[in-house]
């Protein structure tokens, strides 16, 4: 029993792994391993991702929707190998988060099992309709620099892309994207790609604030988004 | 005439002061469940994760103090070897969503909750080593602000610090004892603890941790 779930590890890792190494040999930031393997190839149940979500609700917000003003990035609709990657990498400590680290942690969040029911669950929330969006000056250059530089990983609609573990950037804080991006192209975040650390790395800083206003504008498909006020049924209070 | 007049006015004041009482319970349920609290401290304050101290029933006056001097940089403490950042980084990091409105408020919710059940320590300590430390507690004189068994402050401005998480008030006497933790009233607290060693504040961290408030 055991041997068969390590050749369906193995398999799927290689699955994942093949085209990111084929296209961009961005070796190692990504090389997995440890609960976001395992996580990969479990069967979600959708009970207790709401009930491992319950704790994440008291930052991330019961609609998923996080905080307009950044503090929390807004997870609903986010893919669902990147919301796994992220907390195996926020576990392992190859991205610096002290707020977030105990809910990264099997022994608080529960092991690959909560991690996969968690993630599907917030991949299927409606994504907020009212994201914090930047000033609004500055959008000729933001779009021209989108179209340059982002289209290629983060998709014409900054839908990214789940099989490659980008993330989906539409619909996201400008607070949040802003932190984020500063700190991808400062080496902050480390557990970036290589790829995109050099294709940021001569943004200036109005540059920087240009291209996440635009992004902090594009829209997700219609179908995606929720009412304004929606309130999450799953929860009671 | 005036009489009347006075007590009118007093039976509206009296009115108008009981809803206010437990609408900052109900906005500090809010607070505490959509602004992060919950997560950490845990379900109606008495769940906590890893080795963060349970908040259930504890002085508002005194949680008051520790939000205000975490949020303000007062309170750091000591390192979590794991991460690399002090226990209280990742509550400082938000601190900035709570006005303060929300610190009244949450407080006051947090005080009225049933305190936390006891962890269950394995191997659970023996009677000997119980009773052992209940008399270094005492020889101390740590009776005098936090009540016989860590269950009675003498004053709204001290903790209940019975039934807390061991590691949490093993970490709490050593960060005082070492001056490492100074805000609020842990140097009045200083000449008290500095003559415990380390074996001492073990021993009275797993004696307070297994009592019960709830059983009283």
């Amino acid at each position: 029993m055991k041997m068969k779930i390590t050749s369906a590890v193995m398999a799927t890792v290689l699955a994942f792994a093949a085209p990111v190494l084929a296209e961009t040999a961005t070796e190692g930031w990504n090389a997995a391993g440890g609960e976001q393997d395992e996580a990969l190839t479990l069967i979600p149940d959708h009970e207790n991702g709401i009930e491992t979500y319950e704790v994440c609700s008291a930052c991330h917000q019961l609609n998923g929707w996080g905080l307009p003003d950044g503090t929390f990035p807004q997870l609903a609709g986010q893919h669902v190998n990147v919301i796994i990657k992220q907390l195996a990498d926020i576990r392992a400590q190859n991205r610096d988060n002290p707020t977030m680290y105990p809910f990264a942690k099997p022994s608080e969040i529960g092991g690959a099992q909560s991690i996969m029911d968690v993630a599907t669950y917030i991949s299927k929330l409606p994504m907020n309709p009212e994201n914090g969006i930047g000033p609004g000056d500055n959008l000729e250059l933001g779009e021209k620099l989108y179209k340059d530089n982002c289209v290629r990983c983060h998709g014409e609609a900054g839908e990214g892309s789940d099989e490659k573990f980008y993330p989906r950037i539409h619909g996201q804080h400008y607070n949040y994207l802003v932190r984020q991006f500063q700190w991808i192209r400062d080496g902050k975040r480390r557990n970036a790609n290589p790829d995109m650390v050099k294709q940021i790395s001569e943004f200036s800083d109005a540059d920087m604030d240009a291209v996440l206003d635009y992004v902090s504008r594009l829209k997700p498909h219609p179908e995606m988004i929720g009412e304004p006020g929606w309130v999450n049924p799953d929860f009671d209070w | 005439m005036r009489s009347a007049l006075t007590a009118l006015i007093l039976g509206t004041a009296v009115l108008s002061a009981a809803p206010a009482f437990s609408d900052a319970v109900k906005d500090g349920k809010r607070v505490y469940m959509t602004k992060t609290c919950m997560a950490c401290h845990g379900r109606n304050g008495a769940k906590p994760i890893s080795t963060y101290p349970a908040l259930a029933g504890q002085n508002p006056a005194y949680l008051l103090t520790q939000l205000k001097a975490i949020r303000d940089g007062k309170r750091v403490g000591t390192v979590d070897p794991e991460t690399g950042h002090t226990f209280v980084q990742g509550m400082a990091d938000i601190m900035h969503l709570l006005s303060e409105d929300d610190l009244k408020n949450v407080v006051a919710y947090l005080a009225e909750q049933d305190p936390a059940k006891p962890e269950v320590l394995d191997p659970a300590p023996t009677e000997e080593e119980m009773a052992a430390a209940a008399k270094i507690y005492k020889k101390l004189g740590c009776r005098s602000c936090h009540g016989k068994e860590g269950d009675k402050p003498s004053n709204k401005a001290y903790p209940y610090i019975a039934g807390l998480d061991r590691e949490y008030l093993i970490r709490a006497m050593t960060e005082i004892r070492d001056k490492t933790r100074t805000s609020g009233k842990a140097k009045m607290m200083f000449g008290t603890i500095k003559r415990a060693d380390d074996d001492q504040i073990a021993a009275m961290a797993t004696w307070l941790s297994q009592i019960d408030r709830n059983a009283e």
